[in-house]
């Protein structure tokens, strides 16, 4: 009995020391992306996995939930990794090892709805589903009502909803008459019931609201820091590679499509036609670390817990 | 007597500040306060919160919810209880009801609740779902562990039922009653926080706690299960008092 | 002639294949003491039971009881723990006499049965033997014309049951009224009642009858007659 044990325990180790001989030799780069928009940047590289450097192999995951997402950035499983700015912001100033390598789309989110509304301050009097109490989409749609002379707390009925799937699913059977949500569930909503139209834009508001020419820096790729640190290059090439995956996909809604419906839960008609409304835009993070700023000190102004509590400082930006 | 008291007042001091030193010693060894903050850390944020407006109107929303979610659900608790313990073809007609409700995963109850209602409802919905059936089945295990004698006794000497209700079933069953209380008012807590958590009411510390989850700062999750932890011992701490002192006079 | 109190006609009873009683009649006459005596296992409080109306008989007639209120002895004293001796008492007459009267009444039967210093005592602060007081003293308070006690001294050593059953006797002159006694034990009989009925087990029935005429105020524990009357009554027990 003990003998039999002992054996299964020893197949058992040398099992696991034999799996993960060959991964030493070999450098692997864990790249995280989540499904919805803003794994779209990056659907190319998901689908045909570049050798973009010998000998490295770079493995494709796609997550479903920022949470889950935390927790592999905060294990240090995720070695690149696409998360919302603010995370980013939030992880870093938590003192996990990581840098804002580019930020990745300018902007995702909408009002949508069945309801006769033109202007913000139509809200007023209205019952509207907002999903993510506490995070940037019902952060800056608090700002943009303020902005606009309605009290978020007394002037309307906010609704939290615990997914921006299970909402635009209310929204599609038409329980639910005004929400605020991402693409690509508002070209899913759009597709799926006629009643619906696009409100209102949370981008061109931010955009007339703080006098920026774009709009907010919504998510963003972040490198693990040891890996920046060892080798810049790799993480130079695979944002060259990024940079030109996103421009391809921006380019080619159409091709662009299928790859989304395979891997990141959007139906390819969906994806094809929410493209241009995901303000994809890859850029270095350095390059537009005074927009970036400029995000993170407004969230800041509303919940310093929404960035980590306090601005990231200098070392947060990877450099050139 | 009191030796024996005061051993065991060592015995739980010693075993607290184990608890601490445990988890003190675990949160140095990940170092990491984003997985698992200090009990210092977690203290420092307790107190913190304390010193913000946001807290007092959370606490007092999830205390009032808990409370009114109890009392209804112990008041039909009660009734329910009440009409199967005294008849048979009652006990055995909820008797299908409290077994389906009961062997329902709290989960389940949260998620259907989610779909069904708006947030305040959902969190009264679930308590009620989860500790009715508990109430219900301590107040008629209650009134079946009364001696059938004394039924026969009072049957036969033409005592009126209300008089039967007030001076016989009653008071039987008030230890039942009070250890009913004491497990559903903590069973009330630990329901009301995840219905709270995935329902997200305006207040509310499950609310709060989830928020505090989406922007990783663990330190306050912590503390606010410190505060659910508190409410939950403090209630606890009353009926057992009320227990002891009140209910078995008669000893 | 006395007046009749309740007659059992041609009682038959059976728990499925057991039969109890087949074609038991008896007449009771009132405000006598009649005692049903019979090994445990003979029907005995099967009987009770049909009188008291929580059994009823698959054949036969009972005449003479339908809503006559009645008042039970049991072996055990059956008392509320959660109320105090005098609140036991107001538990069951609380709705038969007039509330003025109410402590008055009661508290007269605790002090006939010596436990009047207990009134606000609970139960279990009592002994086995002041407990069964109590219960008697309910059992005589209550407004009734029959009074059935089953095996109501079983439990109590021999002082304590000649001390209540002297108590009871003295209560009993003072307002008579019917009363039947189940028991087992030929001496309670002989010492309470007016008529004994012998019980064979299984089907119960009547093997024997006797009327005990001496004095119920000169009847000692070892008073010859009842001597006597005991071995007569032990022998039709063991014929039987």
């Amino acid at each position: 009995m003990r003998k039999q044990l002992l054996f299964t325990v020893g197949l058992i180790l040398l099992f696991l020391v034999a799996s993960s001989l060959p991964a030493a030799e070999k450098t692997t780069i864990n790249v995280m992306v989540l499904s919805g928009p803003t794994g779209l940047s990056l659907v190319k590289m998901v689908e045909e996995k570049p050798d973009l450097v010998p000998g490295v192999t770079f493995n494709y995951t796609v997550l479903t939930s920022p949470e889950q997402m935390s927790a592999k950035i905060i294990a240090g499983e995720a070695d690149i990794a696409a998360v919302p700015t603010n995370l980013a912001a939030i992880l870093y100033n938590k003192g996990i090892p990581i840098k804002l390598a580019a930020i990745t789309n300018w902007g995702v989110m909408y009002v949508i709805g069945s309801e006769p509304i033109t202007s913000w301050s139509d809200l007023k009097g209205r019952e509207i589903g907002v999903t993510g109490k506490g995070n940037t989409p019902d952060l800056l749609f608090r700002y943009f009502l303020g902005a606009n002379g309605v009290d978020p707390e007394k002037d309307l009925q906010i609704r939290y909803y615990a997914s921006p799937k299970e909402l635009a699913n209310l929204v599609i059977a038409g329980k639910v008459t005004l929400a605020t949500l991402p693409e690509p569930w508002i070209t899913e909503a759009l597709s799926r019931n006629s009643d619906l139209k696009v409100l209102l834009d949370y981008q061109t508001e931010w955009s007339r609201l703080e006098k920026q020419k774009e709009a907010y820096p919504q998510s963003a790729l972040v490198v693990k820091s040891a890996l920046a640190a060892a080798n810049p290059a790799l993480v130079d090439t695979f944002l060259e590679a990024a940079i030109a995956a996103n421009n391809w996909v921006v380019e080619h809604p159409e091709a662009a499509g299928p790859y989304a419906e395979k891997h990141l839960a959007i139906s390819a008609a969906a994806a094809t036609e929410a493209i241009p409304r995901c303000n994809l835009r890859l850029v270095r993070a350095y390059l537009v670390r005074s927009e970036i700023e400029h995000y993170l000190e407004k969230l800041y102004s509303f919940e310093p817990q929404s960035i980590g509590g306090k601005l990231p400082d200098a070392g947060f930006y990877l450099s050139e | 007597m009191p030796d024996s008291t005061c051993r065991n007042r060592v015995i739980t001091f010693v075993s607290f500040l184990t608890l601490i030193l445990v988890w003190s010693g675990a949160a140095a060894l990940l170092g990491k306060e984003i997985i698992l903050p200090t009990p210092a850390a977690t203290l420092r944020r307790l107190v913190q919160l304390m010193g913000t407006g946001q807290f007092w109107p959370h606490l007092a929303a999830t205390l009032s919810r808990g409370l009114a979610a109890f009392a209804l659900s112990y008041l039909a608790g009660l009734s329910v209880g009440l009409l199967s313990g005294i008849n048979r073809n009652f006990r055995t007609f909820f008797h299908l009801w409290l077994t389906v409700i009961r062997s329902t995963p709290t989960m389940s109850l949260i998620l259907l609740a989610l779909i069904w209602f708006r947030a305040e409802a959902v969190t009264l919905f679930v308590t009620f779902l989860v500790v009715f059936p508990l109430v219900t089945q301590n107040v008629s295990e209650g009134i079946s562990q009364i001696n059938p004698e004394l039924k026969e006794m009072a049957r036969l000497y033409q005592v009126p039922f209300p008089a039967i209700l007030r001076r016989m079933y009653l008071p039987a069953i008030l230890p039942y009653l009070a250890t009913g209380a004491a497990s559903g008012l903590g069973l009330t807590w630990k329901v009301i926080i995840a219905a709270e958590v995935l329902a997200y009411p305006r207040l509310g510390i499950g609310a709060r706690m989830d928020t505090a989850r989406s922007y990783l700062e663990t330190a306050e999750v912590f503390a606010w299960t410190v505060v659910v932890i508190g409410i939950s011992l403090f209630f606890d701490r009353i009926l057992q008092r009320l227990i002891k002192k009140q209910l078995l006079y008669w000893e | 002639m006395p007046e009749i109190e309740f007659t059992l006609e041609g009682i038959s009873k059976s728990y499925g294949d057991l039969l109890v009683f087949s074609g038991l009649s008896l007449e009771v006459k009132a405000n006598r003491i009649v005692a049903f005596l019979g090994p445990s296992g003979c029907g005995k409080t099967t009987l009770l039971s049909i009188i008291a109306g929580l059994k009823s008989p698959d054949q036969g007639r009972i005449t003479g009881l339908a809503g006559k209120p009645l008042s039970f002895l049991f072996q055990e004293p059956r008392l509320l723990d959660w109320l105090t001796v005098a609140e036991n008492l107001a538990f069951v007459l609380r709705n038969k006499i007039p509330r003025a009267d109410l402590r008055e009444k009661i508290d007269y039967y605790l002090e006939q049965m010596e436990i009047l210093p207990y009134r606000d005592t609970y139960p279990r602060k009592l002994s086995g033997g002041q407990r069964q007081r109590v219960a008697m003293a309910r059992a005589l308070a209550f407004p009734s014309r029959l009074l059935l006690m089953d095996e109501p001294f079983k439990s109590l050593d021999l002082n304590l049951k000649w001390a209540l059953i002297s108590r009871f006797r003295q209560i009993w002159a003072a307002a008579p009224r019917t009363v039947l006694l189940v028991t087992h034990d030929p001496k309670e009989a002989l010492l309470l009642a007016d008529e004994i009925y012998v019980l064979s087990p299984k089907p119960a029935v009547i093997k024997g009858y006797f009327e005990v005429s001496l004095a119920r105020e000169e009847r000692e524990p070892d008073a010859l007659p009842l001597l006597r009357l005991e071995q007569q009554i032990t022998a039709t027990l063991i014929r039987g």
